[in-house]
């Protein structure tokens, strides 16, 4: 491997840990339980990090849509009995600054906090190096993220009201693998009061947990590409973005190098602008012709020739 | 030169312009109140409790 590879990778796994310390760097929390209550609180971070982490220091986005949508607002919960009603109040409580957040990440980078930010997506890509037998998945599954965007982040949050006319994040409490790993697990280990309270549904989500944390280390960021409504988000905004990955086809020799490095297990010269890339370069960094870029407002030659990889390359269409 | 890709698209800037004035309503409204109160408490449903 060529040494500015080898940099340009190394660059990469800094940025990640890097974001994880800083998105998680109150570390007095580690030590008594206690979670940071300061303004930065305010602010999203553009990943999925859980603000119940005792060392978290910002909000995560998907918890805040939730919480939002569920109507948190400020909207006076008391007074919305009829469906009516509730649409006009969800209308007027819709996540609008972290949808324009997020999106105004997205066109302009698209998915790329995926690939240099976020602390779960890298502890996936981590995991993947542990030397186990490797598979694709269905390219069908990928669709599973959006269902859950829509319906766990938005529709359940919604309308599915408790006894007390609220809606809850029901991705945070029935799926997110995330909390469980950064709130729950150092919370029941610092908390011996909320380790007495835990029941069922912290098993269902460790069975999650562990879940997704197996199947990391045999098929290539499976939460990302297949349950993340935060990648799902994101997604779309790989097709518009204002920088966008481009491959030279005239001078690509389909050595399938780069799909060998794709974090997200793309066939890289036929899916280069998919949406499931998250923008990691690696392709970038490895391609030994120097035939992908990533550029502002890349040319086009409206030419879609497909270029078949060398056999046995690996690599899933997504 | 032939490269894969799509024809450089207005869609990004409007994108950036919707997404701003989206920001600026958001933050009119309050609404990093809402994540900030959420934020500060142990969130129950995030770790498992429910
Ligand atoms: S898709 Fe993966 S990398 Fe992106 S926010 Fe979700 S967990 Fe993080
Ligand atoms: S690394 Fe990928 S893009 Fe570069 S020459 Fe090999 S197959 Fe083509
Ligand atoms: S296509 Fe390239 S930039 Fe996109 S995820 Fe795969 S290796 Fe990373």
């Amino acid at each position: 491997m060529h040494a500015m590879h080898r940099t340009g990778i190394k660059i990469r796994t800094w940025a990640q840990a890097a974001a994880t310390v800083v998105s998680n760097g109150y570390f007095k929390g580690l030590t008594n339980g206690n979670i940071y209550t300061g303004q930065l609180k305010h602010v999203c971070v553009p990943t999925l990090n859980c603000y119940s982490c005792p060392a978290a220091m910002y909000s995560c986005p998907i918890g805040a849509m939730q919480v939002t949508v569920a109507g948190a607002g400020g909207i006076d919960l008391t007074a919305i009995h009829t469906w009516g009603a509730r649409l006009s109040a969800i209308a007027t409580s819709f996540p609008l600054m972290v949808i324009g957040f997020l999106a105004l990440i997205g066109a302009v980078v698209g998915r790329a906090p995926c690939g240099w930010l976020c602390p779960f997506g890298w502890l996936q890509e981590l995991l993947n190096k542990i030397p186990l037998p490797k598979f694709n998945g269905s390219g069908f599954l990928k669709y599973v993220k959006y269902v859950i965007l829509i319906v766990f982040v938005f529709a359940l949050p919604a309308f599915w009201l408790d006894e007390f006319d609220g809606g809850e994040p029901f991705f945070c409490k029935y799926i997110c693998p995330a909390g469980t790993l950064e709130g729950g697990y150092p919370l029941a280990i610092l908390k011996p009061d909320l380790r007495k309270q835990l029941g069922w549904l912290f098993t269902w989500k460790s069975f999650l947990l562990l879940l997704f944390l197996g199947l990391s280390m045999l098929f290539r960021r499976p939460f990302c590409r297949w349950i993340c409504p935060l990648g799902a988000f994101y997604a779309p905004f790989n097709k518009v973005s204002i920088y966008r990955l481009e491959l030279d086809k005239d001078t690509c020799i389909n050595c399938g190098l780069c799909t060998k490095v794709c974090p997200v297990n793309l066939n890289v010269p036929e899916d280069i602008q998919s949406a499931e890339c998250v923008r990691c370069l690696d392709c970038k960094s490895i391609c030994p012709k120097g035939c992908i870029s990533f550029r502002p407002f890349g040319k086009d030659s409206s030419q879609h020739e497909v270029v078949k990889p060398e056999a046995g390359t690996g690599g899933n269409k997504a | 030169m032939k490269k894969t890709g799509n024809p450089v698209k207005w869609s990004a800037i409007i994108i950036i312009v919707l997404a701003l004035i989206l920001v600026f309503a958001g933050f009119k409204n309050g609404e990093h109140k809402s994540y900030f109160q959420k934020a500060i408490l142990i969130c129950t449903q995030c770790i498992g409790l429910g």
